[in-house]
């Protein structure tokens, strides 16, 4: 008796462990939403006006952990490290400036910087 | 901290030699567009029109988005000490500088390390030529070359490795139409120039705008002369008459 008391807690613990994870709400919360790594490859120049808020942009894009790359570095004879090819790869024939996402699963999305600090925010999960 | 305007101009030149600082800066060899690694800037980038200026300058300061309120470096380590080698210690801060704009961690960039240029001697130079050297060579950092030392004997052997770490990859060119004009839009645009003065023999890297009380913008230096030396330029002392030059990126392999 004395023996059994423990296990049947211990069965009971993990009924509500199970119950706790068949919540779909907390299910949700173990989901990765933000990118592991984000870069915004841009390029100033080519007769595009650039507007203040693309300035903030790209100048508080650090702050929030964002790499930005001018597109200066995709040029010839440049050779980037291993680790930043993959993103120039992605960017590659797009229209800049973009913003490159490595997720978890080693996927990348890329899509048009966002033009403004709020928007980029929601797109790296802050 | 100083002010250096049209009517004080000839006492700092004046202290600057006091201190021992000799000519640093010496007039470009190439013309506008000749470099193989600037372009020029004129033909690729619009001029912000200059109704703009005062306004973008206050909301940046108040943001904090010019490259000057986005970078540090160890001021101590910028000092040249009567050196003349301001063309390659702003050039280093213009590195470092384009660095923390990229979102790369801190490294103390030498200038020392471009020594080669002056055959290793105590010299002033040619901004576009140092920034060719260090397009092709890189920079090396506080890791394998010291403060204020300018010959190979004193540097680690691995410096010339290292500084390929740190190679200042795309420049722009200005002065192509209007070069005040264009150093206000590089700046606005949170950009920092690397300029030469004739009129002080100088070398600078220009980080940030305000404008004072009588209206007048002024350009802002976190001058090599050592701490306490940073400097806003303005009127005709701030206009860069010696070259003006934007770097664009830094390699990504450190």
């Amino acid at each position: 008796m004395k023996k059994a008391l423990p296990v049947a807690g211990l069965l009971l613990l993990m009924l509500l462990g199970v119950g706790l994870v068949a919540r779909p709400d907390l299910v949700t919360a173990t989901v990765v939403t933000a990118p592991n790594t984000a870069v915004i490859i841009h390029e100033s120049g080519v007769n595009k006006p650039l507007s203040f808020a693309m300035v903030e942009v790209l100048a508080k894009a650090p702050s929030l952990g964002i790499n930005v790359w001018d597109q200066g570095i995709l040029g010839k004879n440049k050779q980037p490290s291993k680790e930043a090819q993959p993103f120039l790869e992605a960017a590659k024939g797009k229209d800049l400036p973009v913003l490159v996402l490595r997720w978890p699963g080693g996927s990348y999305t890329v899509k048009p910087c966002p033009t403004t600090l709020v928007d980029l925010k929601k797109e790296v999960g802050q | 901290m100083i002010l250096i305007n049209d009517n004080n101009w000839q006492e700092v030149v004046q202290e600057s030699q006091n201190q021992g600082f000799s000519v640093g800066a010496l007039p470009r060899q190439t013309g506008i567009g000749e470099m193989s690694c600037a372009t020029v800037f004129a033909e690729q980038v619009p001029i912000i029109p200059e109704s703009e200026w005062k306004p973008r300058i206050t909301e940046m300061t108040a943001n904090g988005l010019f490259i000057g309120q986005r970078w540090k470096s160890d001021t101590k380590l910028d000092y040249q000490n009567g050196l003349g080698f301001c063309w390659a210690k702003s050039l280093a801060q213009a590195c470092m500088a384009v660095r923390a704009a990229q979102n790369q961690p801190f490294v103390q960039l030498m200038g020392e390390s471009l020594a080669e240029c002056v055959g290793y001697r105590n010299k002033g130079y040619y901004l576009d030529r140092a920034l060719e050297y260090a397009n092709n060579r890189g920079i090396a950092s506080i890791a394998t070359v010291p403060h204020l030392k300018i010959t190979q004997g004193e540097w680690s052997p691995q410096y010339a490795e290292e500084r390929q770490s740190y190679m200042p990859l795309e420049w722009w060119d200005l002065g192509g139409k209007e070069v005040w004009a264009e150093t206000i839009t590089a700046l606005l645009m949170g950009y920092g120039c690397y300029v030469g003065y004739d009129w002080w023999g100088h070398a600078v890297f220009l980080d940030m705008l305000r404008v004072n009380a009588k209206g007048q913008i002024e350009v802002h230096t976190p001058n090599t002369h050592g701490q306490g030396n940073d400097a806003w330029l303005a009127g005709s002392k701030a206009i860069p008459s010696m070259g003006s030059f934007v770097l664009r990126g830094m390699n990504l392999a450190a």
